[in-house]
């Protein structure tokens, strides 16, 4: 007897990156994405002591996939990725070390997405570039 | 324009500014899906 496969609608997983889509701010951050739960006003408030907190302002983000800021593909079969673009040349307001990014929608206070950078020095003054980056949910497994 | 009085911008170190790059990790989920199924079983009355 043959037995069932797992599987989801390709569908399913844009509702969730859609959500995701709908972040109009990126935020360089320090000491946040290692929090068990990393709060909206820790991303997105100048970091009081270099260690936790904004890095940078916002970084103004096209909301939407197929917008111009998200770009929804599918890198197999069940899967689908969601590709944020680069934002360069952003300047950096507070000194600290780098450590996390943050996607959030301005005027709420929750964080709709968080990935982790390598630990990067950065001095205010200067820019701090961000390079695309993905988001993938793959099939169920 | 005079060479002389150009000067290159300055961070909070008072160094010239530059540009870092991040290398952000990309996120990978998988989406599980387990469960065990529990037969009923019919209880007759004696």
């Amino acid at each position: 007897m043959a037995s069932c496969a797992k599987w989801n609608s390709t569908a399913v997983l844009d509702l969730a990156l859609a959500g995701i889509a709908a972040s109009n701010q990126m935020w360089v951050v320090a000491g946040v994405a290692t929090a068990a739960t990393p709060t909206y006003n820790e991303c997105t408030t100048t970091s009081v002591n270099g260690t936790t907190g904004a890095l940078t302002g916002a970084i103004s983000m096209t909301i939407g996939a197929g917008n111009g800021d998200y770009t929804l593909s599918t890198p197999a079969t069940t899967s689908r990725r969601l590709t944020m673009t680069a934002k360069a040349t952003n300047a950096v307001t507070y000194t600290g070390t780098a450590t996390g990014i943050a996607l959030v929608t301005s005027g709420t206070t929750t964080i709709n997405y968080m990935t982790t950078c390598t630990s990067q020095a950065l001095t205010s003054g200067n820019t701090v570039s961000v390079p695309s980056w993905t988001i993938t949910l793959a099939a169920a497994t | 324009m005079d060479e002389k009085n150009e000067k290159p911008a300055l961070n909070a170190k008072g160094e010239p500014v530059t540009d870092t790059v991040l290398e952000v990790q990309n996120g990978f989920h998988i989406v599980e899906i387990e469960f065990e199924l529990v037969q009923a079983q019919e209880v007759k009355n004696g």
